[in-house]
């Protein structure tokens, strides 16, 4: 397979995560205040920044926008292109890295992929305002229809691998950032005073990743800050936790490299096994004693190393180290500009 | 007549690029009604890389390679030795590709303008015909080099009324396809006579005209007064127009900018 297939197959699948991740983010905020009796439109502040803090770039947000509510955050987030990681740039990029290779995807997945593309292309503040539930919905519908599609009529060759590892390196990502900001903010309660906002917050954590219903299955009564954290770190079960992630990216590497059987590793099998050897046998008192912030930082650090040696062992691993562009663990290093040059001509000319 | 002919080829970039493809059209052709044998070619390339070759569609002979890892600078070195002006036995065209010789490509347009430039040439023979197209481009536009580009039209050059071979060559297929004559565009290089060795010189380019199953292909230079192709012509290959026989082509990766250099050497055997 060619480097620049694979690197369109990851990143593709990557950006179709953070584009569900967003559109559930954000439905999830919607409702919690409704669910607490405020007006989304008329909140302000304090439930829609944190937002801003797992989805974006808070400075480039302070550029762009005087205040912070419903329509700046999700203007921001959802239809503002100069912003890399909302969801319709997410979208475009992932469309257009289909477009690089499409004769390596089927023509369903094309389709599907060209169906979010239109119906992000059009959508308008009105329409989002309008009608957020639904709106959402669509979006997270369509990158797991998606999802769905990849699974009935791709096959289960490296192509295939490159997009997992992209969906699962960016969810693990996602869910690491989740818990970052939404710790710093809920955790100021002891649980012995939680009051039934609090639990709404927490259930709300959990709801956005959708993994409300999963927890419940397993932790019958309280809801406690601890058993989330834990059911969000560690489970081994649960698709969106980041063990279970953390697992799937290593599985996808290992079956790419031919390094099922642990006997040799490259770069990209070592930085992802770390991680994962790390989750399986860490507690939260571990994490505590060093404490969940720098703990989860650190994660996200590890997350970043895995993308940019994958990027560096299979995508760029002809490309000169003095050439490479500033660290952007988060977005592709030149997608968008053009990479491939033609060589000069010379005129027949004698 | 032998012709021994050095074509050297420098790609110098300002900072390393990386996973360069290269495509070289130049192994001159070989006998089957082209009046010239190929006695010996050689291409090497420093950063040196594996070279494959293969056959395109218009029977040239096409070498390409890869260079995956960095670098500054791509060397291309070609030597050939032919023999020119030797009678071969020529096999008739067929219907597919001259038809397809007859169509408008990227850089062979035809227009009001073109179709009346050869309007009062027209002859039952194609050969006079082509002969005198070649002559009146070769006196009505002007030789200069640099004021077209590689990438130059038909339509660009007519309305400049100046350019090199390259572009002459152009126009004449345009009049001649707009007319109904089938031809192709030659590339190639000129032996320019005893005592210009020393020159660094261009590759060349010209013209074959389709004159029937008797007459087979015509060669014809719109660049030289004596039009005619002779055995001073040493041919590479034949297509549709430049992009199909460009000499050396390619793509790569990385943030660069490309200096080209090309030295081509022609000198006759003792």
């Amino acid at each position: 397979m060619l480097s620049r297939v694979a690197e369109s197959l990851f990143w593709m699948g990557r950006y179709l995560e953070r584009a569900e991740d967003i559109a559930c983010a954000l439905d999830v905020n919607f409702h919690v205040l409704l669910d607490i009796s405020q007006a989304p439109s008329q909140e302000s502040g304090n439930s829609w920044e944190p937002l801003i803090q797992v989805g974006g770039d808070v400075t480039q947000f302070n550029e762009f926008y005087d205040s912070c509510n419903m329509s700046t955050v999700t203007d921001y987030l959802v239809l503002n292109q100069d912003n890399t990681s909302s969801i319709a740039s997410c979208i475009i990029m992932a469309r257009e890295n289909a477009r690089g290779m499409i004769e390596a995807i089927s023509s369903e997945m094309w389709e599907q992929i060209n169906n979010l593309y239109h119906h992000i292309k059009d959508a308008t503040a009105a329409d989002i305002h309008k009608n957020p539930y639904m709106f959402y919905k669509e979006v997270r519908n369509g990158v797991q229809l998606f999802h769905g599609i990849t699974d009935c009529t791709l096959s289960r060759n490296e192509g295939w691998d490159f997009v997992q590892a992209g969906k699962y390196l960016e969810r693990a990502d996602n869910t690491a950032r989740l818990i970052d900001v939404k710790y710093a903010l809920l955790r100021q309660t002891e649980p012995e005073l939680m009051t039934s906002t609090d639990i709404i917050q927490w259930m709300a954590v959990l709801k956005s990743c959708s993994a409300f219903e999963a927890f419940r299955k397993i932790h019958l009564s309280r809801i406690d800050p601890d058993t989330i954290l834990h059911f969000l770190m560690f489970d081994r079960d649960f698709p969106r936790s980041i063990y279970f992630s953390v697992a799937a990216t290593q599985s996808a590497m290992a079956s790419i490299s031919g390094n099922t059987d642990r006997r040799s590793s490259n770069n990209v099998d070592r930085a992802v096994g770390k991680l994962e050897a790390e989750l399986s046998f860490l507690t939260l008192e571990d994490i505590y004693s060093q404490g969940l912030h720098e703990y989860v930082s650190g994660l996200q650090r590890s997350l970043a190393v895995v993308g940019e040696t994958i990027h560096q062992t299979y995508f760029a691993y002809h490309a000169p180290v003095v050439d490479m562009p500033e660290f952007a663990p988060t977005s592709q290093k030149h997608k968008i500009e053009r990479s491939i040059w033609s060589q000069a001509q010379q005129q027949q000319q004698q | 007549m032998k012709l021994y002919v050095e074509h050297n080829t420098i790609f110098q970039y300002d900072a390393p690029v990386y996973e360069t493809a290269t495509e070289l059209r130049l192994q001159p052709v070989d006998g089957s009604g082209d009046r010239q044998r190929c006695e010996r070619f050689t291409v090497q390339v420093d950063p040196p890389a594996p070279i494959f070759h293969y056959t395109d569609f218009y029977n040239n002979v096409v070498h390409h390679f890869n260079l995956l890892r960095s670098h500054n600078q791509l060397t291309i070195k070609a030597n050939s030795v032919v023999v020119t002006g030797i009678p071969s036995p020529f096999t008739p065209a067929d219907d597919i590709l001259l038809r397809d010789l007859l169509l408008e490509t990227r850089y062979v347009r035809c227009n009001d303008a073109v179709f009346a430039f050869a309007e009062p040439l027209k002859s039952e023979r194609i050969d006079i015909f082509a002969e005198r197209v070649a002559g009146k481009i070769f006196e009505t536009f002007i030789y200069e080099p640099g004021v077209t580009g590689v990438h130059s039209t038909s339509t660009e050059v007519m309305e400049l009324g100046r350019g090199v071979c390259q572009d002459f060559a152009h126009i004449m297929l345009a009049v001649l396809r707009c007319h109904g004559v089938p031809a192709r565009y030659v590339s190639g290089y000129l032996y320019g006579g005893p005592g210009t060795e020393e020159h660094p010189r261009a590759s060349h380019a010209w013209c074959e005209v389709y004159g029937g199953s008797e007459m087979g292909w015509l060669g014809f230079d719109p660049t030289n007064e004596q039009l005619l192709v002779d055995e001073r012509y040493v041919k590479i290959g034949s297509g549709r127009d430049y992009g199909d026989v460009s000499l050396v082509r390619g793509t790569f990766k990385g943030h660069a900018t490309e200096k080209l250099q090309v030295d081509v050497h022609v000198r006759a055997a003792e």
